[in-house]
């Protein structure tokens, strides 16, 4: 579709474009703080004098942890994870959602079954009865945990399910006519015509996994067994020494805070705990075209 | 019906669950069988038949880049030495970040798994108790090696306190020294030499000395608010107690009773001095969300020129910028006037216990006797895989610095240079700061020319020299006397627990207003005394001196 | 085909369910397991009534309302507004670019994010100094209640607007080419088109969206408060999760309290829930799940 370029459409896409290029920057400036304390010496750091510009400039903290074993293990954890729950859940997901898109007519006690998915986002026995339950299942210190429990999850379904209802029945309906199973009719035709929003639930499971933290460290015994974001976690957060009881801190805990390791180290850690996640986002962009229309399709 | 037919799977597979979940529920471990029993009672005794022991750890990964890279918790050299020397095989049934012990401990519980030994704090070790978790250690305590016991015996009291009147006891303490919670003032000595001013020792003089860096050096006072006004460190109750005050705690007064110390008039000049410093822009303009890094930021930068905090500011975060050039110096904390530093009456870190169900109770303390006597020896070394912050039953002298401090200044009255070898009979870390000393002497003659080795000259300044910050705390403490203690060590009373959030926050947003000039104290000060004694501090109080009048009996 | 749906969720999410009585027991964990707990006074509603007995806890609900309320209402718009936009860029590089920014604030932790908030917006911070320089004065983000709600909110919402935006973006996709082609034909101009055209046909994943959004209504974002907040704006960011995390840090681990309290959450927003999705039917016959 081509657009006349009014004098006013000219005008709108450059105020479109700075505002765009405005709040991208703002996005991106985090980014380039943590990286620049990342390069930074940390007499700098400590002294908090690094915004955006890397001072006195050091590769140290990517040289450590590029022979830290446990970070590649973790790393590899979380690679494992996310695309094996990913997978998983897709095909959960899809399943779930194509039969609830149905119409009330066709799919008798569809509301209901809706409804027995929707109460779980909201109602939950809490972690004692979950740890409970999960050691009960011989979840603990097992890799599905990672993956079984968040399989199904609610809100990937009814987003799914809406974008399967936006597809026209006249093409479910000729399909099936043709003698066409309803396993066909999803895989045939609307696999194909949702792959934006697959694309968009693959993308966000798949950031879900990566970024979850808690799990691994309630239900695994082993920090060898942590997923890279749990295994920063213990990094980062629970060595901050704010949480430690201020004066009479054990020597084991004064110990803790010395060993935190620079603010660069801590940079580091955190950038290559996203970069891999960052780098998805992109890929899935092929996805998001415009062109497989239902338009095009029909015709 | 379709639908009926899901229903009723439902209900089955929900059935089922619960089923299980009861079995579970009651299923307790057997309890069959005599303890262990050693007529010797040989602390180092290595066990005929394997002993089976588990346990779990806050894991924290370590930075020590001498420990060989496969080492883990599970093969590290202390587990690999107590199965050697003890013949104790210790597995860990979890392992979890520090902050979430507490979380899993409670996992732990629910379930019924706990492991055979753990640490537990002060309220958990009560509550265990009483619940008959726990095991009796009278008899596993005779296993205790002569070090161990030493250590125990510092205090007496804390092992009678702990001691049923049937003569049982269920926990190992691990307490401290209460001298560690005697603040230390840190100040720019440089500073002072420049602008002709002498180390204050009083409020009044260090108000003024604290203009003097505002004007002269725009230094603003190390003090940060990370939420709360006591707990970490740069912390506003440090300030407080030059003038005796110390919040959350509770004092003995003379009509014997205990008071709350929030509300305390000393609190209230506390109170009124730091809005002084405020209003003279002295302290950061938003105190209230002030952090830690941004106050250590100032410090390494420049921009601070005292700290008032814990003994151990010269090893963090001081040391740095004594090593960039700095000259910080240690010095009594300024206290008004007939005013005493507050400390604990009693202060344990934690406390180790046995699971009931345990048959080997004393191996905790061949494990304990174990880690003492490992200590400085060549097989514990780090290149050897020996990762002491790893060890499952880490123990400490509770006085362990005031006896670096005592033993290392009488040694060097004989030998100023620290020239000779250190004696036979000192703890590991008691050589080391010895045979650093020469190079320290070294480095501070040569005017700070030579290296500074950051770790072991700020454990010296901190716990060796005779103007260090240790000594600081010793000259208040067994010198001068001015300490008072908070009597108060028991656990949350009922009130406490369901009143004390809402009443620690009236208090600290009524600290921070008035600080910073929001509102008037003098005009202030008893409708704030009377709303807290409202909203349950009148309760609170009354259940505190109850407890007291117990403790007492 | 639903068949492995709902065993997942009937044995993950039902089956620990159990756990809600601990909302009406009085639930000591030393006792060992949930059966030998005693029950909690007032016919189990003991819980319950000692919540909403305190007066903090009424003021942390309408800050969570107020602070929820409008993170909602901007995390919508805002994502829209942008995905609207972008799609305009006719740059595919500079579209794409843009949109991989805007979602990178998502993958930050708000421990993380949270402390450099805290230095920059601080009263010697970058920020402050860039506002000095303009207007002549300086503002304390962290003391004052409305900056700090104002500060609370869109940090929120720009973290959070890539999210929406993607869904926003990939339901704009799936919208019927020749819808617009019809209207160009007709005469309309690309905003006429957008109104027309475009929003009527991504109608129903906003609408989800936003009922989804308002099962959140209740949270508030508890990790980002806990890191920027301070007693001195308890009075206006104290929210329901933040105030019970309070409660059990004194009180030796309320389990049951924080659970009586996530139990009312949940049944409310159900309730809000029902209501919305109710109303859509009745109304205007529109499922909305």
């Amino acid at each position: 579709m081509k657009i006349k370029k009014s004098k006013g459409r000219i005008v709108f896409e450059v105020v479109n474009y700075s505002i765009l290029a405005f709040l991208a920057i703002l996005c991106i400036i985090p980014f380039l703080h943590l990286l620049a304390v990342s390069f930074s010496a940390d007499e700098f750091t400590s002294k908090g004098e690094v915004f955006l510009i890397p001072q006195g400039f050091t590769m140290q903290a990517y040289e450590y942890l590029a022979q830290k074993k446990e970070f590649f293990t973790a790393l590899g954890i979380s690679v494992m994870r996310t695309v094996l729950g990913t997978a998983i859940s897709l095909i959960v997901i899809v399943m779930t959602a194509y039969p609830l898109s149905k119409t009330d007519g066709r799919f008798k006690g569809r509301t209901g079954f809706t409804w027995f998915f929707l109460i779980t986002m909201f109602l939950g026995g809490g972690l004692f009865a979950t740890y409970f339950l999960y050691k009960q299942l011989g979840l603990l210190n097992n890799f599905l945990v990672y993956i079984l429990p968040g399989a199904c999850d609610v809100w990937f379904v009814l987003m799914m399910m809406n974008f399967f209802r936006g597809i026209p029945k006249e093409i479910e309906e000729a399909a099936l006519m043709d003698g066409a199973g309803q396993f066909t009719v999803l895989f045939k035709i609307y696999i194909p015509l949702a792959l934006p929003s697959i694309a968009t639930i693959v993308l966000f499971t798949a950031i879900g996994q990566w970024n979850s933290w808690f799990d691994g460290i309630m239900f695994m015994n082993d920090p060898s067994k942590y997923p890279l974001q749990s295994y920063l976690y213990t990094m980062i957060v629970s060595s901050d020494p704010t949480k430690q009881s201020g004066f009479t801190l054990t020597p084991e805990q004064l110990e803790a805070l010395k060993n935190i390791g620079g603010k660069n180290l801590q940079a580091a850690q955190i950038f290559l705990g996203i970069l891999p996640i960052a780098l998805v986002f992109p890929f899935l962009q092929r996805f998001f075209v415009k062109g497989i229309t239902v338009g095009s399709v029909k015709g | 019906m379709k639908k009926s037919r899901f229903v009723r799977l439902c209900c089955a597979m929900l059935a089922l669950l619960f089923v299980v979940n009861l079995v579970s529920c009651f299923g307790g471990k057997d309890d069959n069988g005599p303890d262990y029993d050693d007529p010797t009672r040989n602390p180092f005794g290595k066990y005929e038949n394997t002993v089976k022991i588990t346990g779990v750890m806050e894991y924290q990964a370590h930075n020590d880049s001498r420990v060989p890279q496969s080492i883990t918790p599970d093969n590290q050299a202390f587990i690999r030495l107590i199965k050697e020397k003890l013949n104790i095989e210790f597995t860990y049934l979890w392992k979890v970040p520090p902050t979430q012990y507490s979380e899993k401990l409670s996992l732990s519980m629910l379930s019924n798994e706990l492991p055979d030994i753990f640490k537990v704090t002060a309220s958990d070790y009560i509550a265990l108790k009483e619940a008959g978790m726990l095991k009796n250690l009278a008899t596993a305590y005779e296993y205790a090696s002569d070090d161990v016991k030493e250590y125990l015996n510092r205090d007496p009291d804390v092992i009678n306190r702990l001691t049923d009147s049937d003569g049982g006891i269920y926990a190992v303490p691990q307490y401290s020294d209460n001298r560690r919670g005697v603040p230390v003032m840190y100040i720019r000595k440089d500073w002072l030499d420049e602008l002709k001013l002498s180390v204050p020792t009083t409020p009044d003089e260090l108000y003024t000395v604290l203009k003097a860096f505002k004007q002269n050096k725009g230094a603003t006072c190390g003090l940060a608010m990370s939420n709360k006004v006591s707990g970490s460190y740069f912390s506003i109750s440090s300030y407080m107690n030059m003038f005796g005050s110390s919040p959350y705690s509770w004092l003995l007064g003379s009509d014997g009773q205990l008071h709350a110390d929030e509300i305390s008039e000393n609190s209230k000049a506390a109170l009124k001095w730091l809005n002084k410093l405020y209003n003279e822009g002295i302290l950061a303009k938003d105190v209230a969300a002030s952090t830690v890094d941004a106050v250590q930021a100032d410090v390494l930068g420049g921009k601070c020129g005292v700290v008032i905090g814990p003994w151990w500011q010269f090893e963090y975060p001081l040391g740095t910028a004594i090593g960039n050039g700095d000259e910080w110096v240690a010095a009594e904390i300024p206290l008004a006037e007939g005013k005493s530093v507050v400390v604990d009456r009693e202060q344990v870190e934690f406390y180790y216990v046995v699971n009931k169900a345990c048959k080997n109770p004393e191996a905790l303390f061949k494990m304990i006797n174990m880690y003492i006597a490992l200590d400085g020896m060549p097989e514990a070394a780090p290149e050897n895989g020996y990762v002491w912050s790893w060890c499952p039953t880490q123990f400490y002298d509770p006085y362990d610095i005031n006896e670096q401090f005592i033993h290392i200044n009488k040694q060097l009255e004989i030998d100023p240079k620290a020239e000779g070898p250190a004696p036979e009979n000192w703890t590991a870390h008691m050589k080391k700061l010895w045979n650093a000393y020469p190079e320290y002497l070294i480095w501070k003659e040569d005017n700070f020319a030579t290296k500074y080795q950051e770790n072991m000259f700020a454990n010296i300044m901190t716990r060796v020299n005779k103007d260090g910050a240790w000594a600081q705390i010793v000259n208040v403490y067994d010198v001068k006397k001015r300490v008072v203690f908070d009597e108060f060590y028991g656990i949350s009373t009922p009130a406490m627990s369901s009143k004390g959030a809402i009443m620690a926050q009236e208090v600290e947003e009524y600290y921070l207003k008035v600080i910073m000039g929001e509102k008037d104290i003098d005009s202030t000060w008893d409708a704030f005394v009377s709303s807290w004694r409202r909203i349950g501090g009148d309760d609170v109080t009354a259940e505190v001196n109850n407890w007291y009048a117990k403790q007492a009996k | 085909m639903l068949l492995p749906g709902i065993i997942l969720t009937l044995i993950f999410k039902y089956g620990s369910m159990f756990g809600i009585v601990m909302a009406f027991q009085d639930f000591n964990i030393y006792k060992g397991t949930f059966l030998g707990q005693e029950w909690a006074s007032d016919h189990g509603f003991g819980n319950f009534i000692y919540v909403f007995k305190m007066e903090k806890f009424w003021q942390a609900v309408f800050n969570t309302l107020l602070i929820s309320g409008i993170k909602i209402i901007l995390g919508i718009i805002v994502p829209l507004l942008l995905a609207i936009l972008i799609n305009e860029v006719s740059k595919r590089w500079f579209s794409r670019f843009v949109q991989t920014t805007f979602f990178l604030p998502f993958f930050l932790s708000w421990v993380i994010l949270g402390s450099i908030l805290l230095e920059m917006f601080s009263y010697g911070g970058i920020v402050n100094t860039i506002i000095e320089s303009i207007f002549g004065t300086r503002i304390m983000f962290f003391l004052d209640n409305n900056w700090f709600r104002t500060l609370i909110i869109l940090s929120d919402v720009w973290k959070g607007m890539g999210y929406n935006m993607v869904i926003f973006l990939a339901a704009i996709m799936g919208v019927d080419e020749t819808l617009f082609e019809a209207t160009e034909i007709d005469g309309g101009n690309r905003f006429q088109q957008i109104v027309h055209v475009m929003l009527p046909s991504i109608a129903p994943v906003v609408i989800l969206v936003m009922t989804l959004s308002i099962g959140g209504l209740l949270n508030g974002g508890f990790d980002q408060l806990l890191v920027m907040y301070n007693p001195m704006v308890y009075e206006g960011g104290d929210i329901i999760d933040t105030f019970v995390y309070r409660l059990g840090m004194f009180g030796d681990r309320q389990v049951d309290v924080a659970s009586a309290v996530n139990l009312a959450k949940s049944v409310v927003t159900i309730i809000l829930m029902g209501g919305t999705y109710y109303f859509a039917y009745k109304k205007f016959d529109y499922r909305i799940f």
